[in-house]
């Protein structure tokens, strides 16, 4: 892991931890002090906070207190109700109440995929409550699968095979830029998730639609799209830059669908987005 | 097919797969036939127990379990991609699936390693009649 390693500083460690959020059992990663903000990391359809681990130390060690919670359903946190949920707005507003369960004061919000849908609609519904959003390939409508073969998915009979389907398909949505241990890694988060939550989540991401309220975005956006990410066309992402006032769109060669997990450099850029606002 | 291959490539094609672990692994629990299309170009694969038991240049009585049909265009490209594109070509329809899809479905390993053979076989030197 490229990230700290000094037994004496516990401050730049990765630690995980869990609290009670309406009642229910979230699990999230963490690193940093805080003093220059916070920064809430949302991870992509079936996935969890693992996904952002090379994250979290580069901007730990730069002041930042990061977060990364595992959804509920996903990772270590339970399942609401035990459903899963199919509502990228529903997310979001369990996110808000874990923002206010920690007490962070108008963090960034970072997310990728469904997560970046999540920032997105937590950002339209809830505009004043965030310093900055970073989104990753996604935009305020994605419909990148067939509906019946997301229903299929309902039951385990109606797509036989879908870890493998999932682990093959998660190599081909990776940048061709990527390092081919990094693939590995990728291919092995998508396949330990269980398949309903990841169709549930799916369902979510083809159904959600901020068209109508994309415009309410009020605080520095930067998209970000891998170029080779074929999960979210280039289009689609700058269709949604339009409809956000003043949002950025920042295009990385060479990396797919997962850059925070892809690309080292994907630190780098979200610093810079920063810097240009300030932080 | 086989303005995409060298002669002989159905043959060299069963003798790849045999010789992939992926293939016959994923395979074992398979039962079944396999058409790959190109126009009207077609080669039939019966699998079982983890490998390619007969193969033919024509459509059987038997039918087939799933099929991959595609133009000649598609196949090259999708042959010429530096890694296996499969399931982005089937997701993107340039590949079509037909029959049984939840067969296909449960068999992405096998596909896969379907297409690794051919994308070996493509890549081989050209010998004997070769259009490409």
């Amino acid at each position: 892991m490229s990230g700290p390693d000094r037994p004496s500083d516990k401050a730049l460690e990765i630690h995980g931890r869990y609290l009670t959020v309406d009642g229910h059992r979230i699990y999230l990663d963490e690193i940093g002090s805080g003093g220059r903000g916070a920064i809430l990391c949302v991870h992509t359809a079936g996935m969890s906070s693992l996904e952002w681990r090379f994250f979290l130390p580069y901007f730990g060690r730069l002041g930042y207190r990061v977060l990364a919670p595992d959804l509920p359903g996903h990772g270590k946190s339970l399942l609401r109700q035990w459903k899963p949920i199919e509502s990228i707005h529903e997310y979001g507003e369990i996110l808000c109440q874990l923002v206010q369960a920690l007490n962070l004061s108008r963090p960034v919000l970072a997310g990728c995929s469904i997560g970046g849908d999540i920032v997105l609609d937590m950002g339209a519904h809830h505009p004043q409550d965030w310093a900055a959003i970073v989104c990753c390939e996604a935009g305020m409508r994605n419909q990148t699968f067939p509906e019946d073969f997301l229903e299929r998915g309902r039951e385990d009979a109606g797509i036989p095979g879908f870890h493998e389907f999932t682990y093959y398909r998660t190599a081909a949505l990776c940048g061709r830029g990527a390092p081919a241990e990094r693939v590995r890694e990728i291919q092995w988060l998508r396949r330990r998730g269980d398949p309903k939550i990841m169709i549930h989540d799916l369902l979510a991401w083809n159904r959600h639609d901020l068209t109508s309220m994309a415009s309410r975005i009020a605080v520095p956006t930067v998209l970000v799209r891998g170029a080779d990410d074929s999960g979210i066309s280039q289009d689609a992402v700058e269709q949604t830059r339009k409809a956000i006032p003043g949002a950025e769109f920042v295009v990385l060669p060479g990396v797919g669908h997962f850059p925070m997990t892809e690309y080292d450099g994907f630190a780098q850029v979200v610093e810079s987005f920063l810097g240009r606002h300030g932080f | 097919m086989g303005s995409l291959f060298s002669p002989g490539w159905e043959n060299r094609l069963r003798e790849w797969l045999d010789g992939s672990s992926d293939f016959q692994g994923a395979a074992r629990w398979f039962d079944g036939s396999v058409l790959l299309g190109m126009g009207d170009e077609i080669l039939w694969l019966k699998i079982y127990d983890g490998r390619v038991i007969d193969h033919k240049p024509h459509p059987t009585p038997f039918g087939f379990t799933f099929a991959l049909k595609a133009s000649e265009e598609s196949w090259r490209a999708l042959l010429q991609e530096d890694r296996n594109e499969i399931l982005s070509y089937t997701g993107s329809k340039k590949i079509l699936v037909e029959g049984n899809l939840l067969e296909f479905m449960r068999l992405t390993k096998t596909v896969v390693a379907l297409v690794d053979g051919m994308r070996a076989l493509f890549r081989e030197p050209k010998t004997g009649k070769d259009i490409r």
